[in-house]
């Protein structure tokens, strides 16, 4: 049957009935709609109750701001953020204030169940609706937590930050407080200083390369034992970029647990100290009369015993038995030689130019906040030119001293240090020229001639051609320099036929033992820490071996500068600062 | 009157109802799913990142050390360092990462693996070995 046949049998023929019909209808499809709207609303209402039950949705947003992951140059991982969980309670749902007590203790091995139910009482008393019981528990003590089913205590999810090699390049990377602000290094840096701007990165990869750190540590620890120093610190830079591939500052401690390190072993004495560092000085300052033009390398000076300048008298540990070139006060270390050699350069103008353009007279600008300033005079008399000649009375960081050096035997222009590593191919843009290249190439063979005949053969490495500079410097006390307190140290370069690494090392007070001789002499002391690292890091590094060619070139060039009388082969003649003021 | 457009009003909006409903349920069950996927996301994160300080600190320098000597391997040393060109079959080594058996003047036969290494820009530089 069709709707219309449906329709016309159901037609009333009674006009009442048709109205009575027309009003059923009416009310009924009043009641469909109103049904239908209630179940509208009963539908739209039913998912909110449910959401309601759920309680509202988790957030998967940490709220915590996570500090970037820190890694070396190769990815090693040196700091990171790990979630963890810290333990509070509700005083006011605390029914039993000993039964909690007792039980959080069990959980937690640290908590004291006396001490912590009376702390519990007291917030309860004052109303407080937050206690802490422990930070950082382990997963264990959160899932025995959960299965005690205790309401009233309030699990806080927080960060915290692991450095995973402990004490390694602790100096740099610093260390942070315990709601994860970062204290001193680098995490200090991020958070205040120069790497702010990689606040929110992921991951921040520093110049360092852990093989290389270790090395330098290793070996540093070694002579910081050995010669039951005071302090002890090294560094690995690239000549070419100023990349820091290594900083090893000693004593050290464990960045997990920076905040009970003792202040001697927060300091790093790479950056954070100025030090006169004696003879190492004669790089700059033979590096500025060379390039002044007024002084050769085979240039001889007459060396008298003593050199008296005004009321002082400057003096070297071992005379010179007879006229010296200048690469001979450089590889014998003469102080009087050099102070000499200054002054036939011009005097302090050109060593203070020299200074000057490598910056030596300003802070570092690396990116970590402790760096120190050096200490230098106002006024330049001739005794200041001539101390200043030979490391004495100027006092500046080993890493600005380092950088420096990495300049002058790197290519002759201005390298500025840094912790970050340096995009793989980007290009290099050198920086201002502060050394000629005649300078440059004789430094390097002055610094060559120092570690094959001069107060540095123990830092010879077979296979690289090594170069480098001894250092021992009195250090300074009450009234004048004090006795028998020196610093060792030793800066090297290599290979010299390419220069590519530049590593330093300085050890505070070291004592005479019988591996040195019975003396401190940088030769003795720091230069094997210098040999060592670099014969350890070189193959590392992919560093092949120098150039036979480039060597016996420099062995031609020293056969002719050879004086007819030969040295005395019985060891490297040292010479030690003697500057009384 | 007819009540026939009644009726089918009635009907429409019955159906209407029914599809928002279930939309609407599919949609927050949608939602539940996705908020569980996040979290479940944000965990595994969480362990990434213990996990990751865990294998660093597996691969502590002095845990290497101890570990090197134990597997007796011996440090990198410069006068282990040979030029290619100064190999025997010096031609077959075109690229790094492969490995070659050589001879060795003692009658001994090793395995040889060339890595890429850095050589420094130099005029006249003899090759140090196979470049990147």
């Amino acid at each position: 049957m069709s709707w219309s046949a449906l329709d016309a049998s159901l037609e009333p023929t009674d006009p009442a009935l048709a109205r009575g019909r027309r009003r059923l209808v009416l009310v009924g499809a009043f009641f469909v709609l109103l049904f239908a709207g209630l179940g509208l609303r009963l539908l739209h209402l039913a998912p909110e109750e449910r959401t309601a039950e759920a309680g509202p949705p988790p957030s998967p947003v940490e709220p915590v701001r996570r500090r970037p992951d820190l890694v070396d140059r190769r990815g090693e991982l040196l700091a990171i953020d790990v979630p963890v969980r810290s333990l509070a309670v509700d005083p006011l749902l605390v029914s039993d204030p000993r039964r909690t007590a007792e039980r959080l203790a069990r959980i937690v091995d640290a908590a004291d169940p006396g001490v912590l139910e009376r702390r519990i009482v007291k917030a309860k008393a004052a109303g407080r609706r937050f206690e802490w019981v422990a930070h950082r528990v382990p997963p264990t003590a959160e899932r025995a937590v959960l299965d005690a089913g205790l309401p009233e205590v309030v699990l806080r999810s927080s960060e915290h930050r692991v450095y995973p090699k402990g004490q390694t390049a602790a100096h740099l990377l610093g260390f942070v407080d315990i709601d994860n602000r970062g204290l001193a290094g680098v995490e200090h840096a991020l958070d205040h200083g120069g790497l702010a701007a990689l606040r929110d990165s992921r991951e921040v990869a520093l110049s360092l390369d852990l093989r290389v750190q270790e090395a330098l540590r290793d070996e540093l620890a070694r002579a910081f034992r050995e010669f039951r120093a005071i302090g002890a610190c090294g560094l690995v830079m690239d000549v070419r970029t100023g990349e820091l591939l290594a900083l090893v500052s000693l004593p050290d401690f464990d960045a997990n647990r920076g905040g009970s390190a003792r202040p001697e072993q927060r300091k790093n004495r790479c950056t954070g100290g100025s030090y006169e560092l004696g003879s190492l000085f004669k790089v700059l300052s033979h590096a500025a009369a060379l390039d002044s033009g007024r002084v050769r390398v085979g240039q001889r000076f007459e060396i008298p015993p003593a050199l008296r300048i005004g009321r002082h008298t400057i003096r070297d540990v071992h005379p010179a038995p007879r006229p010296f070139t200048v690469a001979e006060i450089f590889s014998h270390s003469s102080n009087i030689g050099t102070a000499q050699m200054v002054f036939a350069a011009g005097g302090a103008e050109p060593l203070r130019a020299m200074l000057g353009r490598l910056g030596l007279f300003e802070r570092a600008p690396l990116e970590i906040l402790e760096i120190a300033r050096p200490q230098v005079q106002k006024s330049w008399p001739d005794v200041v030119t001539a101390t200043v000649s030979f490391g004495h009375g100027i006092a500046v960081s080993p890493l600005r001293f380092a950088e420096a050096v990495a300049s002058l035997a790197g290519d002759g222009t201005l390298v500025r240090a840094t912790l970050l590593k340096r995009p793989e191919g980007a290009a290099l843009e050198p920086g201002p020229r502060v050394a000629s290249r005649r300078t440059v190439e004789d430094l390097r063979w002055m610094m060559w001639l120092t570690v094959v005949d001069g107060t540095a053969k123990k830092a010879a490495v077979p296979g690289y051609l090594v170069g480098g500079k001894t250092g021992t410097a009195d250090k300074p006390g009450r009234g004048g320099y004090r006795r028998g307190a020196v610093l060792a140290s030793f800066v090297g370069v290599f290979p010299l036929d390419a220069p590519r690494y530049l590593v330093f090392a300085m050890v505070d007070e070291p004592k005479a033992t019988a591996a040195s001789g019975g003396t401190r002499y940088g030769g003795q002391v720091a230069a094997p820490v210098v040999g060592s690292v670099i014969a350890r890091i070189g193959p590392l590094l992919g560093v092949p071996p120098s150039d036979p060619a480039v060597e016996a070139r420099f062995r031609e060039r020293w056969a002719a500068m050879r004086p007819a009388v030969q040295l005395d082969p019985g060891g490297p003649r040292l010479a030690a600062v003697d500057a009384r003021r | 009157m007819s009540w026939r457009p009644a009726v089918l009003t009635g009907i429409a909006a019955l159906l209407v109802a029914m599809g928002v409903f279930e939309l609407k349920h599919l949609v927050y069950e949608r939602e539940r799913e996705l908020a569980r996927l996040e979290r479940a996301i944000a965990q595994e994160k969480a362990r990434i990142r213990t996990l990751r300080a865990d294998l660093a600190w597996l691969r502590r320098p002095e845990r290497i050390v101890t570990q090197a000597q134990q597997l007796g391997l011996v440090p990198a040393r410069l006068d282990r360092f040979v030029r290619t060109e100064d190999l025997p079959d010096a031609t077959a080594l075109a690229f790094a990462g492969r490995s070659l058996t050589v001879e060795l003047a003692a009658g001994e036969a090793v395995e040889l693996r060339f890595k890429p290494i850095v050589v420094p820009e130099r005029p006249n530089a003899r090759s140090g070995g196979t470049r990147p």
